[in-house]
């Protein structure tokens, strides 16, 4: 399956959003395995920027709780920008809540943190596919 | 030795009298006489009529509240008392009052004393003497080597002049004594209390040395209004001698009467009050004021036969017992001389120290011939008296005791109830503080966790697609280690946390703030809180239980976070800042979360009082706060706003 997932991640861009280094830089070297194209932010507002400043991101990753902007502030915000952004959630926060705001946002997927590595793979590869046949329907 | 008494009616008379029994050729000659007369010029004229008389004599004179001759008791008379001593030597000093009490009472004892010394017999003026201090200074010389007895002079309850005679001298302000030595002299010393207490019992709250101010915070002539009416606290200090205070020395139940009213109506007392002690009023027991007249209620040992009884007592007996307190002399007198005078404070001593008392009848009895038994003081049983004044007044006394003590024990319960309750709030707001401190924890962990488990991830990953190397697979393994390192971190500051009371020692104060962030720290931040510390000299040190203050600081951090949940903020921050005000460390905690509603402020600090929504706060954590900093640290625990948020001033108190 992670063979899957190269394939069809290998032209693509994702910006990752996490506050805590350790956790960034490790889930970063995991997602470089796969994109062509990585790009770390440090928090909401971070990202915002990095968001408007890259071309093309196919994906946004992101932590919830973080210092400055949180996570689903940051989402509104890109939302207003492409309402049709992909955007992958990773939060330790599993209340019922959060879930349903990423339900209301038609977010394209919520993992928990300490991540799985089948329900990452497995998320990852349907959230590419999608893109991907997107990009390709978007050509024809 | 013999002892013969005179009442004095003139000075031809009493010259007569001592030719009689030839006192002049006496070799060992003591003379007392009590005089109900405090005049100068009358105690003046009877010490010049005496040591013309008997040049050899040992002559002492002391102005009374009454005295005592045989089975009777006067009052405005003088009573002269002759005591011949056959095997034993006796001398006698005076002392002028100089700097202190306690000096004169020194003094006088250092002169006195001689290693044979069996007792000494001290009187003072009574009026601005410290008697307590008299006797302490008095017992540094006499230790447990000798009986001291004696008494303060007095002057018909006018409490205007006193006066003591020594030889041919008057004094006005001093102390006079005398010492009985010898092998073959036996003496023995006794006294009767019967004062009780009555009511609840109340604390000195302010005096010094022998003058009171204050009872239960009270003035103490309010104190008197309160309990006994205008009209009887009028009669102050008088009254006092009647409703004396009941202190405690050294296990014995003594009494304070007192003996002079300032114009700030603070009041004097024969012996000293300590503030801070436990006193009560106190009445003549039913006892003493019920006793029918036949029964006499003080009694030696059969085999007990002294030659020679002095008595010393206080003037409220004479006042409250009148003919009565003849009754507890005329037993002894059958077969003993007895004389002596009412006073304003009676001395005695025993093995363990010396004392002043009030109220009391003080005995000293000896011989020369010796007398083998120890005096022993024979309680008759109580019976009531037919007197229907005397009924009432014991059934009104017994009803006060009554019902005083059923409301201490109504309030022994309350606060017992109260203190359990205490308890138990402290102990569920310490459950809420765990509560919070394993969701720090789990704050704390959530990091490395993600971080080791995507590290797990990636390896995984790399070895199942064949890039896995040698130099990555040792990159993963030492991050976590470092990982894991951190999280052991964690749970050992925690531990340090939940500890039970780690002991008082010095701490620095950057070093608990450095602690609590670690724990709280990203907690804060998950909750886009900016965290600052400006901490003016990392050495800033106190002494004191650590993990108190860190449950005031931690309670504090964690209303501002609280605080900050109900406000939308782009900008929210927490300043810590330690400074030095007058040598005493003080800990600022600022936020901008809007802070406390100015109607509540006055509350913040009162138990169980919260703003927080049901089942989060218990509403105990500022009062325990507080009351952490004033009975800790002897500091202090205070509420600013600012402009936009709370400051709260951790004071650390004296360093």
């Amino acid at each position: 399956m992670s063979l899957e997932l190269k394939e069809e991640a290998k032209e693509l861009k994702v910006l990752y959003v996490e506050d805590e280094r350790d956790t960034r830089e490790q889930i970063a070297q995991i997602l470089i395995i796969f994109f062509k194209e990585v790009i770390v932010a440090e928090n909401g507002l971070d990202a915002l920027e990095k968001y408007k400043n890259n071309q093309n991101i196919d994906l946004v990753m992101t932590d919830l709780t973080m210092p400055r902007m949180t996570g689903m502030d940051m989402i509104k915000n890109i939302q207003k920008i492409d309402h049709k952004q992909h955007i992958i959630v990773l939060t330790a926060h599993n209340s019922s809540e959060n879930l349903m705001e990423t339900i209301d946002l038609q977010l394209d997927g919520f993992l928990l943190k300490p991540l799985k590595m089948e329900r990452l793979i497995e998320l990852l590869l349907k959230v590419t596919k999608t893109i991907n046949l997107e990009k390709n329907n978007l050509k024809r | 030795m013999y002892t013969l008494n005179y009442k004095y009616k003139n000075n031809k008379f009493l010259i007569e009298w001592l030719k009689l029994h030839n006192f002049a050729l006496k070799k060992e000659c003591l003379v007392q006489f009590f005089s109900g007369t405090p005049n100068q010029e009358f105690m003046q004229n009877l010490a010049t009529t005496l040591t013309t008389a008997l040049p050899n004599a040992h002559i002492l004179g002391v102005t009374t509240d009454g005295e005592i001759m045989d089975g009777g008791v006067s009052a405005n008379e003088t009573v002269i008392s002759v005591s011949i001593f056959e095997k034993s030597t006796i001398h006698s000093v005076n002392v002028e009052y100089k700097t202190n009490s306690f000096d004169m009472g020194e003094t006088i004892a250092s002169e006195l004393y001689k290693t044979d010394i069996k007792a000494m017999i001290l009187f003072t003026t009574g009026l601005s003497i410290n008697g307590e201090d008299f006797m302490g200074g008095v017992r540094k010389v006499s230790t447990d080597k000798c009986i001291v007895a004696g008494g303060l002079a007095g002057d018909n309850g006018e409490f205007k002049n006193t006066f003591l005679v020594h030889q041919g001298k008057v004094l006005t302000n001093g102390t006079i004594g005398v010492a009985l030595c010898g092998e073959e002299l036996n003496v023995k010393n006794s006294y009767q209390f019967g004062w009780e207490a009555v009511g609840l019992p109340m604390t000195i709250t302010k005096s010094k040395g022998n003058r009171v101010y204050e009872i239960d915070n009270v003035s103490v002539n309010d104190i008197y209004i309160k309990y006994f009416g205008d009209d009887i606290a009028e009669l102050l200090p008088k009254v006092g001698v009647e409703i004396p205070l009941i202190v405690n020395r050294n296990g014995i139940k003594t009494a304070r009467a007192s003996i002079f009213q300032f114009d700030d109506g603070s009041l004097l007392y024969a012996g000293n009050v300590v503030e801070g002690e436990s006193v009560s009023f106190g009445v003549g027991s039913p006892e003493l004021i019920l006793k029918d007249s036949e029964d006499i209620y003080i009694r030696f040992k059969k085999d007990c036969n002294p030659d020679t009884i002095f008595i010393y007592s206080c003037m409220a007996r004479r006042r409250l017992l009148g003919s009565k307190s003849i009754m507890e002399l005329t037993s002894m007198s059958k077969k003993s001389t007895i004389s002596g005078f009412f006073t304003y404070g009676e001395f005695f001593s025993d093995k363990n120290n010396n004392y002043l008392f009030n109220e009391t009848m003080t005995i000293l009895a000896m011989s020369e011939s010796g007398f083998q038994s120890d005096i022993e003081i024979v309680e008759d049983k109580f019976t009531l008296s037919k007197d229907h004044d005397n009924r009432l007044i014991y059934a009104l006394t017994h009803m006060t005791n009554v019902v005083a003590q059923e409301w201490q024990e109504r309030l022994d319960r309350e606060i017992a109830k109260n203190k359990d309750q205490e308890r138990a709030s402290f102990q569920k707001n310490k459950l809420a503080q765990m509560g919070e401190m394993i969701s720090m924890i789990a704050h704390q962990w959530r990091q490395p966790l993600n971080a080791i488990s995507a590290t797990g991830i990636n390896l995984s990953l790399l070895s199942s697609m064949e890039m896995l190397d040698d130099k990555k697979v040792q990159e993963s393994s030492e991050f976590i280690q470092s990982q894991t390192q951190k999280m052991s971190k964690t749970i050992d500051t925690f531990m340090n946390f939940v500890k039970p009371v780690k002991d008082s020692k010095g701490f620095k104060l950057a070093h608990t703030i450095d602690a609590i962030l670690q724990i709280m720290g990203s907690q804060l931040v998950n909750h886009n809180i900016t965290v600052s510390t400006n901490i003016s000299n990392h050495d800033i040190s106190m002494v004191g239980y650590e993990d108190l203050l860190e449950q005031v600081i931690i309670n504090l951090l964690a209303n501002s976070r609280d605080a900050f949940e109900d406000i939308e903020k782009a900008d929210k921050f927490i300043s810590i800042e330690i400074i030095m005000e007058k040598d005493i460390p003080i800990i600022i905690l600022e936020d901008n979360a809007g802070g406390i509603p100015k109607e509540i402020e006055e509350k913040i600090f009162n138990p169980y009082f919260t703003t927080k929504e049901q089942g989060k706060g218990t509403g105990i954590g500022l009062y325990m706060s507080l009351d952490i900093m004033k009975k800790s640290f002897g500091g202090d625990l205070k509420y600013s706003a600012t402009k936009d948020g709370s400051r709260f001033e951790i004071i650390c108190g004296e360093l």
